[in-house]
């Protein structure tokens, strides 16, 4: 066994395990702070498929903003575990239970054998990458990043994709205006 | 990609400024000047107009073979003017431009149209009027859009800023409620139009608007129709068609006056806009074309039955304006019907009467919401029928305007509604589709009820009306006689808004 799969496999525990926990917890501040090892263990995975700008952000955006605004809200509005009911039923566990498990199903079956009747998907999926790999040869001079290193990341996105890139900012700035509007204090 | 290009989405660039321009003056003004703020948001509108009318006259110079004012569809080599600019990103032709003056004209009188508010309420804050102007370059940037990416992004510019809009009156429940109506069944529509462009995408492997992208696949290929299917619905949304406008009264009474005028106008454009590229341009190859062909019928035949019936019992005039505009958006679709020949020729025509239809009823409905919002009480709206008893005595010009929005709308003959509703439902005649055209006449005469309640409310003797002006009310005033002249004017001169012919 090579130490990837060491790291694999306990990284891979690491994530089964903390959202094993998250689901359980009654306290919903538990299952917030159970979500730091979850992502750290993510960050591990994108990191062995060696995608590194996945791995950062996952750990800067999940780990670091998304989780804060999750512990920012419970913490708002105030919710004691006692307060939380626990009305287990079969009938509403059941159909969850069948959806996640035909879906989950699905998705190791996809992972197994291949999307059915997918030959059209691949066939420009890999179009699709061979595209924007010629781009980056031609935009580094010949030698096109790795798929999922950051320049293949940055470099379609400031050269093709450049316009709706930059149109984004008129959206940022739609939503600065909003918040003045919607929840500055009267003067 | 070629900087010189942007000189093309110049007129957009114009109202960007003047948005930062508007918000950073309200920094200098002391709150006794804000009355400044209005002027210069409309200021940029109209300076963006006429930046956008020196683009069209260039481009007709440049091409004077053939009128470029909708030649999407002829290929440049014969004379069309369409020129794909920014790596395809955007494409400027006649539809787009004409889509971007509407929008433009909803922004510079829906500015005018909620002037009249105290001097602290965040309807007269600088950023406010930066919203709107956000918002209408949002639809100038739909319009333009040739690309997924730029597509989704610019209505999402749009959405946001009039889901905003909607709940910027913070002392009224309802606006509130408005706004989260709209935020959440928008956003609900808009998952439906990404997962649409996802599948899309996942099938062709191109962001592009253009129908090349669908040249290599199959017409039976289930996730391009899925995807079409999903992208439809997300649409039909934002164009509040029948099986998908409920949330359209309850948004538009909610909403400040001003900002209902600029959904029911301007959001209604753009969503309108991006209808004509899909349709008409990215599934215009044959095998898509079946099916969606009788897909729109159904939908403009049960989007006019439902408008136009809910509105006969409608008490609220901005309930009544909110059902007429969801009717209207069902007489739009009609022109979107065309038949199995799709002649390039014919196609333009019927863009064409779409973009004078959005025109002529823009005009008349910001005409019809200044009105509503001049007849103000204790700073509130009055929006009963019942509020309107007797308007033509104390304000007989204000009555007569709001007369002639009503009669345009219905579709009576001298003024611009009738020429809108002949040309729609002669291009659909043109092309066949005689039973829908002939239910869109038929409901179009049912509607006549309604509109003519409000004219016979405000002609009653009875001298018990209640609308008392308010301080800014000359903005207001300027935009319903302007509306009101320009109803007119379009209906005796309809070739004014057409173009050259």
């Amino acid at each position: 066994m090579d130490w990837i799969d060491v790291v694999f496999i306990l990284s891979g525990l690491l994530c089964l395990g903390s959202a094993c926990t998250i689901v359980t917890r009654k306290n919903p501040v538990y299952s917030v702070i159970f979500m730091l090892p979850f992502f750290l263990g993510m960050t591990i995975l994108f990191i062995l498929l060696s995608a590194p700008f996945l791995a950062a952000m996952q750990m800067m955006v999940y780990g670091g903003a998304i989780l804060v605004v999750f512990l920012f809200v419970i913490m708002l509005i105030n919710l004691r575990p006692e307060e939380i009911k626990d009305d287990f039923s079969l009938w509403t566990y059941t159909p969850a239970a069948a959806v996640g498990g035909v879906l989950g199903g699905l998705i190791l079956s996809f992972v197994r054998h291949g999307i059915p009747d997918g030959s059209e998907l691949d066939k420009n999926f890999h179009a699709a990458v061979n595209n924007s790999r010629l781009m980056l040869d031609l935009g580094m001079g010949g030698v096109a990043p790795p798929l999922g290193s950051i320049d293949s990341i940055a470099i379609p996105m400031f050269k093709q994709y450049v316009v709706p890139f930059e149109l984004v900012s008129i959206l940022i700035v739609v939503a600065v205006l909003g918040a003045v509007i919607l929840a500055k204090k009267r003067v | 990609m070629n900087v010189s290009q942007l000189t093309e989405l110049l007129p957009v660039g114009v109202v960007l400024i003047s948005a930062l321009v508007v918000v950073f003056l309200d920094l200098i003004l002391s709150p006794k000047e804000r009355y400044i703020l209005p002027m210069a948001a409309m200021a940029g509108c109209l300076l963006a107009l006429g930046v956008l009318g020196q683009n069209y006259l260039s481009a007709v110079q440049l091409y004077k073979s053939a009128p470029p004012w909708f030649a999407g569809f002829a290929p440049q080599s014969a004379g069309g003017y369409k020129t794909a600019i920014l790596g395809g990103a955007f494409v400027i032709d006649g539809f787009g431009m004409a889509i971007s003056a509407v929008a433009l004209i909803a922004g510079a009188l829906s500015v005018l149209c909620s002037t009249h508010n105290d001097e602290d309420s965040a309807l007269s804050k600088g950023e406010f009027y930066g919203l709107v102007l956000l918002a209408v370059s949002g639809m100038m940037l739909l319009a333009f859009s040739h690309d997924f990416l730029t597509l989704l992004i610019s209505l999402e510019i749009m959405s946001v800023a009039t889901y905003i809009l909607a709940g910027s009156e913070r002392d009224d429940v309802r606006s509130g409620e408005s706004a989260l109506k709209y935020l959440v069944l928008g956003a609900f529509s808009t998952a439906f139009l990404m997962l649409g462009m996802a599948f899309i995408y996942g099938s062709t492997g191109s962001f592009s608007l253009s129908p090349v992208i669908l040249h290599s696949s199959d017409p039976r290929n289930y996730l391009v129709i899925g995807g079409f299917g999903l992208l439809v619905v997300g649409i039909l949304f934002k164009v509040g068609a029948a099986p998908f406008h409920f949330w359209v009264p309850d948004v538009y009474q909610g909403a400040p006056t001003g900002v209902t005028a600029l959904m029911a106008v301007g959001v209604k454009a753009a969503a309108f806009a991006m209808v004509g590229r899909l349709l008409f341009e990215t599934f215009r190859a044959p095998g898509f074309r079946e099916h969606w062909t009788g897909l729109v019928a159904a939908v403009a035949v049960l989007t006019m039955a439902v408008g136009n019936l809910i509105a006969l019992r409608q008490s609220s005039v901005k309930r009544l304006l909110a059902y007429s505009g969801i009717a209207h958006s069902g007489y739009l679709l009609l022109g979107f019907l065309i038949n199995r020949r799709a002649d390039p020729a014919v196609m333009e025509e019927s863009l064409h009467a779409v973009a004078f239809y959005l025109l002529a009823y823009g005009v008349m409905t910001l005409g019809a919401f200044g009105v509503v919002s001049l007849t103000r009480e204790d700073g509130r709206s009055l929006e009963n029928l019942e509020d309107y008893n007797g308007l033509a005595k104390e304000h007989p010009a204000l009555a007569l305007c709001m007369a002639v929005f009503m009669l345009s709308l219905a579709g009576l003959p001298p003024f611009s509604g009738f020429f809108a509703k002949f040309m729609i439902f002669s291009s659909a005649i043109d092309q066949g589709f005689i039973l829908p055209a002939v239910l869109g006449i038929l409901t179009s005469v049912a509607s006549l009820y309604y509109y003519l309640r409000v004219v016979l409310r405000m002609y009653m003797p009875e001298a018990d009306s209640a609308s008392a002006s308010c301080k800014y009310a000359w903005t207001s005033n300027l935009l319903v006689y302007g509306a009101g002249i320009g109803s007119v004017l379009l209906g005796i001169f309809p070739h004014w808004g057409i173009g050259m012919h």
